[in-house]
């Protein structure tokens, strides 16, 4: 019953349910409520059928004069336009491809000579720095020889060194032939790892004297 | 939803020489914000079509110093006029205030008429 009263109510609406009928409106075809702009196959309204706006009315002198405004407004820029027309075809005239053609090859021989002298320039200064780039170089790399060579000397002279020293305690050294002197030596003297130190730097080496110093401390202590 | 160009607003470069042209303003901006490009592009052609060449701006708002601001390719326009491209009424106004045309009469007519009622009022 809602959409019936919608209907009924809405002018826009109710323009196409004359056309379908009430009891057959197709839905498809319903034109939505809110709109931005009166679609324009809907006729125009009952109200404003009959409405003329009223013309303008323009004084007689001012319509001459406005005449003459506009026919003088006309010439003017009919030649205008024609003046520009004109140095167009004659700017297309001047700059033609083939024409344009030749500028551009005169100029690139232009550049291209330029670019040639600056390139020789370029290679004269190359030339010069890497002749002193190469010269740096082998001084860099003469010098890091002769460095190498005094560490060698250094470093030989120290083995060399080493090796006399190693060479004048050889006859310590135990061999095949004086191993049973050697064994003998060390079988008879025994060393006797078990003795102490008192405060005073005195060494005691017997056991039993050992146990009394400490007995004694311990009757202090209590 | 917002309509998308898919062309350059600076326009595409092609024309065709069958077609006429026609040097017009194409309204971007935004609701209540107008802003104008001044474009031109063939004729028959609708208002946010492609078009072949934006020649300029021009901000129809007043600024903070009250100037409203149109820039525009003098070269270009004399190169599409010479081409024997149209061009809209509101565009010939504003040559004709930059110098390039003869002042419009609709600028004359607009004045006087402003004049006139002022006085009334």
């Amino acid at each position: 019953m809602q959409t019936m009263k919608l209907i009924s109510s809405n002018p826009l609406i109710s323009s196409y349910a004359n056309i379908f009928g009430f009891n057959n409106i197709n839905f498809n075809n319903l034109q939505i409520l809110r709109w931005k702009r009166k679609p324009i196959w809907l006729p125009k309204a009952k109200s404003k059928l009959f409405r003329l706006s009223e013309r303008a009315v323009i004084p007689n002198d001012e319509l001459l004069e406005i005449r003459r405004l506009y026919n003088n407004y006309r010439t003017y820029y009919r030649s205008v336009r024609k003046y520009f027309i004109q140095t167009t075809k004659e700017l297309e005239t001047r700059y033609e491809s083939s024409f344009i053609q030749q500028m551009e090859d005169k100029d690139f021989d232009i550049n291209f000579k330029i670019n040639e002298e600056w390139n020789k320039n370029i290679a004269n200064q190359r030339e010069v720095r890497l002749q002193s780039e190469k010269e740096t170089k082998k001084l860099k790399v003469l010098e890091a020889l002769q460095r190498k060579q005094v560490r060698e000397e250094q470093i030989n002279f120290e083995v060399e060194k080493k090796i006399q020293e190693l060479k004048k305690i050889t006859h310590k050294f135990i061999t095949r032939e004086n191993i049973d002197v050697v064994l003998n030596e060390v079988l008879n003297t025994t060393i006797d790892y078990n003795k102490a130190l008192d405060l005073q730097g005195n060494w005691i080496e017997n056991e039993n004297e050992c146990t009394e110093i400490k007995n004694k401390a311990d009757k202090q202590t209590k | 939803m917002p309509r998308m160009p898919l062309h350059l607003a600076s326009g595409t470069g092609v024309s065709s020489n069958y077609k006429q042209k026609a040097i017009r303003f194409v309204r971007y901006g935004c609701a209540n914000r107008p802003f104008y490009h001044i474009v031109v592009i063939n004729r028959k052609s609708q208002q946010k079509n492609c078009p072949i060449e934006q020649i300029g701006t021009y901000d129809k708002s007043t600024n903070v110093h009250n100037e409203k601001l149109i820039a525009f390719n003098y070269e270009r326009v004399q190169h599409w006029i010479g081409q024997g491209s149209k061009i809209s009424q509101p565009f010939l106004e504003l040559l004709g205030l930059a110098g390039m045309l003869p002042i419009h009469p609709k600028t004359y007519i607009n004045a006087w008429r402003n004049r006139t009622s002022e006085k009334k009022e």
